[in-house]
């Protein structure tokens, strides 16, 4: 029996999963699997705990997860040394920003395997922005811009109960690191550098990059901390546009029937567009029970015609090379709209301390969530808690950085 | 209360009356009944965070499934809504277009403690909230329906009450088992190393911290001396003051505990507890989740507050135990390992290298015209050759390799995995180092006194396969260079190929 866990919040994820691996259980009618969604935090928290046995607790056989956690859980002893248990393993045939993202420190030995990515980007009713702009490509090309248009726009739609320029992306309500990360970089700020070794949380283009973020969420042109299903989303022209991955669009707008949704890179804040690559890789943990069967399955699920089913499925991008032409040979309107936005990517980098620079962030976020909804946001308390988190960051890299 | 509806509250109490292990496990059980009891489309279980002003999704039950999602809704505590709210423990979402309900779940604390709410007022309640939906079905909730919902709410307020105590009794078990782990560790094992090594492996295991680090102070001077962490992967890794790495990295260790590890806002991720014993700090233990960022609970705090104390006696016995050893072990004047010492060390070396194909020398030497030295110059002079010949020889000796004073001024040196050739090469190395070496000018009164040595070799095993014939070599060796003009070094094979060839 293998369990495969994985992280995510949407309902549908695991029909998706059911679905997808039908055929490897028909192969396959020896290895049963059982799939367990649950949400990223608490995937988080139980990666800290697999290598201690704790009666009762579940321990995955194969985990799904943001491709830059690898060289945390290897070092951490968490995941097993693939190329130790196939030596055949590649992936070398891996797209390139996805390759270094499967290794432990500088070994040539393979700990995850990429599976599939994602690339964030701004999706826009046209109807909806034709009604405020002639041009609205060139409106939405800068995040000025975008904000000018959220004006706009819930003026025109000011008569309209529940409207909200900016549908949220994120799960929970929050304003999410995945949303802010193509604000920061554009601006040119380092949240975690490529060899660990810094990180500017307290630097005017961080502050700055983080501010235009939170403007959508300050000048109510973006919905946070409010029930979600109370919540309409583009389909319903309770929103006209949503930052989101490719695979967002479809898990928030399944029901928007014939509306034409454009798709843009995300408007930059400074010099230049950088949309938020992230990839999900997969691994087989130390201390799980049946190495034979998961590296089976592993196996099954990261070839190059799965990767392909599986992107279909679930709106996503194959990670391997091969697998990712055909994806997008296949479809020219697929290709002509995401060609550049993910030439126009950048990824976070396969460290140690990355998640937990990560989670520092989300708390950042956090405390300006609440300021924001309790009325108390001033920029003296985004000014605090940077420098909080800058010192706090410093000390993390300073132990596990690069 | 109609006999229909006790008769429903009184299934369900039924049906949780049996233990579970987390709030988890109870909620997974539980929302499914509750759903089917209010005729619901879907019900969601939400934590108060009272900190931040919202209630954060934990759990969702729909169409027969269990989801652990996340929406987080800010939740103002002060408003009049939510007060009333709180007095009624029902109310209707203001924002759905759909019916639903939210019903307030109200327990103790574990403890029966109180806890200080953001309003500054204190409390000793947990809340919770559950959302009960009928999206589907879109029947407004009765009245009726309504005292339902809080009966059920009132009956698994009890039934979480009763869990967190459970969790938190198992927690403090799962506490107690690893101190008492700890305690067998210290009857077990004397040796410092061994002890602290295996007290760090099981506290990181027992209490799950991201890392454990023990930092100890050299009893004399009061400063970091040494520094072991185990980390994440349960690896681990030791850092001495010394070279210039672990130099670096000790400064480093020395900045985190001044200054990061007293930062408020890391303080719940990380744990410093001083280790003192009457009045001496013999070091300090640190243990964070400064990765995880997962808060350390005061529990754990607790224990090992309470424990640090047999910590640090442990270590102050070690420390004895090592003291005593070394006094026992090591000869006072030349601070050489003495004969017994080096005996079982010798035997072992011969039986790991008769098992692993090994070769090892064997090196034998003496002071030149040592006897001279003395009664020309007195006893205290002749301790002071001693003293400086073994500092030499200590100081230019791989780890791995053992001197020992074998009687007056005879030292032998065993050097694992080295041929005579290799062995003749550190004679050489030796002779000259002793030939530099100054001794303290208030015994050398401005006079220039050269030392010189005179060095046989036997290697292991073409000289011999026993302790006795290896020392016996070396001696007939030391004999033959000292027989020839002393100050030089001979290897045992050398002199036995002249002996024959002479014949």
């Amino acid at each position: 029996m293998i369990l495969w866990m994985m992280p995510d919040n949407a309902t549908r994820t695991r029909e998706v999963m059911e679905t997808f691996i039908n055929p490897f259980k028909k192969e396959n009618p020896d290895v049963s699997v059982t799939i367990r969604v649950i949400n990223r935090r608490t995937l988080w928290r139980k990666i800290f705990t697999l290598t201690h046995e704790i009666p009762g607790d579940e321990i995955p056989d194969v985990i799904a997860m943001p491709h830059y956690w690898t060289q945390l859980l290897a070092v951490g002893g968490v995941l097993e040394n693939l190329t130790e248990l196939d030596k055949t393993l590649r992936v070398d045939n891996s797209l390139d920003p996805l390759k270094p993202h499967s290794y432990k420190n500088d070994s040539a030995d393979v700990y995850s395997m990429p599976w599939w990515f994602d690339v964030s980007a701004l999706h826009y009713r046209e109807d909806h922005l034709k009604l405020v702009s002639k041009e609205p490509r060139r409106l939405l090309s800068t995040w000025q811009g975008l904000l000018e248009a959220c004006g706009m726009l819930k003026e025109y739609f000011e008569n309209v109960e529940g409207y909200f320029p900016m549908q949220n992306s994120d799960w929970r309500g929050m304003l999410s690191n995945r949303g802010v990360l193509p604000c920061l970089w554009s601006k040119g700020a380092i949240v975690i550098s490529q060899d660990g070794k810094t990180a500017d949380f307290n630097s005017p283009a961080f502050e700055s990059g983080l501010q235009d973020y939170i403007d959508l969420a300050l000048k109510r042109y973006m919905p946070i901390l409010m029930e979600r299903n109370s919540l309409g989303g583009i389909g319903l022209g309770k929103s006209s546009m949503i930052i989101t991955r490719r695979q967002g669009v479809s898990v928030f707008e399944r029901n928007s029937g014939n509306i034409i949704l454009r798709t843009l890179s995300v408007p930059k804040t400074g010099d230049s567009y950088v949309n938020y690559l992230s990839g999900v890789n997969l691994g087989i943990i130390k201390t799980g029970a049946g190495k034979e069967s998961a590296l089976k399955f592993l196996k099954w699920i990261s070839g190059v015609e799965n990767q392909i089913k599986y992107a279909s499925m679930a709106e996503v991008f194959p990670a391997a090379e091969e697998s990712f032409e055909s994806f997008m040979l296949f479809s020219p309107e697929r290709m002509q709209t995401y060609n550049h936005i993910i030439a126009e990517s950048a990824s976070l980098p396969n460290l140690m301390a990355t998640g937990t620079v990560m989670e520092v962030l989300g708390e950042v976020l956090m405390s300006v969530v609440n300021a924001i909804v309790t009325s108390r946001y001033s920029e003296d308390i985004l000014k605090s808690e940077l420098k909080k988190a800058a010192l706090e960051v410093s000390n993390i890299l300073g132990l596990y950085g690069g | 209360m109609t006999d229909k509806r006790k008769s429903l509250l009184y299934d369900f109490y039924k049906e949780l009356s049996g233990r579970f292990t987390t709030t988890d496990a109870l909620m997974s059980h539980a929302l499914p009944l509750i759903a089917d009891y209010a005729n619901a489309d879907s019900i969601l279980f939400f934590n108060w965070d009272e900190k931040n002003s919202i209630i954060s999704q934990r759990i969702m039950y729909e169409k027969g499934e269990s989801y652990f999602l996340q929406e987080d809704i800010f939740v103002d505590a002060m408003s009049a809504e939510v007060i009333k709210f709180l007095d009624d423990g029902i109310a209707e979402s203001p924002a759905l277009d759909y019916p639903s309900v939210y019903v307030l779940l109200k327990w103790n604390t574990p403890l029966d403690s109180f806890k200080t709410l953001k309003s500054g007022r204190a409390s000793r309640w947990m809340y919770g909230v559950l959302r009960v939906e009928r999206f589907k079905k879109n029947k407004s909730f009765s009245s009726s329906d309504k005292e339902i919902l809080l009966g059920l709410a009132r009956e698994l307020s009890v039934k979480m009450n009763l869990t967190e105590i459970d969790e938190y009794n198992t927690a403090q078990l799962r506490r107690a088992e690893a101190l008492n782990d700890l305690a067998e560790v210290f009857a077990t094992s004397m040796r410092l190393r061994d002890s602290i090594e295996e007290i760090l492996k099981n506290i990181q295991k027992s209490f799950r911290f991201d890392r454990t680090s023990l930092y100890l102070t050299d009893s004399k001077s009061g400063k970091i001396s040494d520094v072991l962490i185990v980390d994440l992967g349960g690896e681990v890794k030791r850092f001495k003051d010394g070279d210039d790495a672990d130099g670096e990295y000790l400064s480093n260790i020395c900045i985190d505990i001044s200054t990061c590890y007293n930062a408020p806002s890391v303080s719940d991720r990380v744990l410093t507890i001083p280790l003192t014993l009457q009045n001496k700090t013999l070091g300090y233990l640190i243990f964070d989740n400064l990765l995880s960022r997962a808060p350390i609970s005061q529990e754990d705090v607790l224990s090992l507050r309470q424990f640090s104390s047999q910590i640090a006696l442990a270590i102050d016995n070690a420390r004895l135990f090592e003291k005593v050893q070394e006094l026992s072990n090591y000869d006072e004047l030349t601070k050489l390992p003495m004969r017994r010492f080096f005996n079982d060390n010798f035997s072992q070396e011969i039986y790991r290298s008769k098992r692993f194909n090994l070769t090892f020398s064997v090196l034998m030497m003496d002071i030149d015209h040592f006897k001279d030295i003395n009664d020309t110059y007195g006893h205290a002079f002749g301790d002071e050759v001693l003293k400086t010949v073994s500092e030499v020889i200590r100081n230019n000796l791989r780890q791995t390799d053992m001197p020992c004073r074998y009687g007056g001024d005879e030292i032998v040196i065993m050097f694992p995995r080295t041929t005579g050739e290799e062995c003749l090469n550190i004679a050489k190395r030796l002779a000259e180092k002793v030939r530099i070496a100054k001794l303290p000018e208030r015994f050398t009164r401005g006079e220039n006194i050269k030392l010189s040595i005179s060095q046989g070799i036997s290697v292991f095993p073409y000289d011999g396969e026993e302790e006795s014939g290896l020392i016996r070599r070396a001696d007939e060796a030391l004999y033959h260079v000292k027989q020839h003009g002393r100050a030089s070094w001979a290897l045992y094979s050398d002199i036995a190929q002249q002996n024959e060839k002479d014949k």
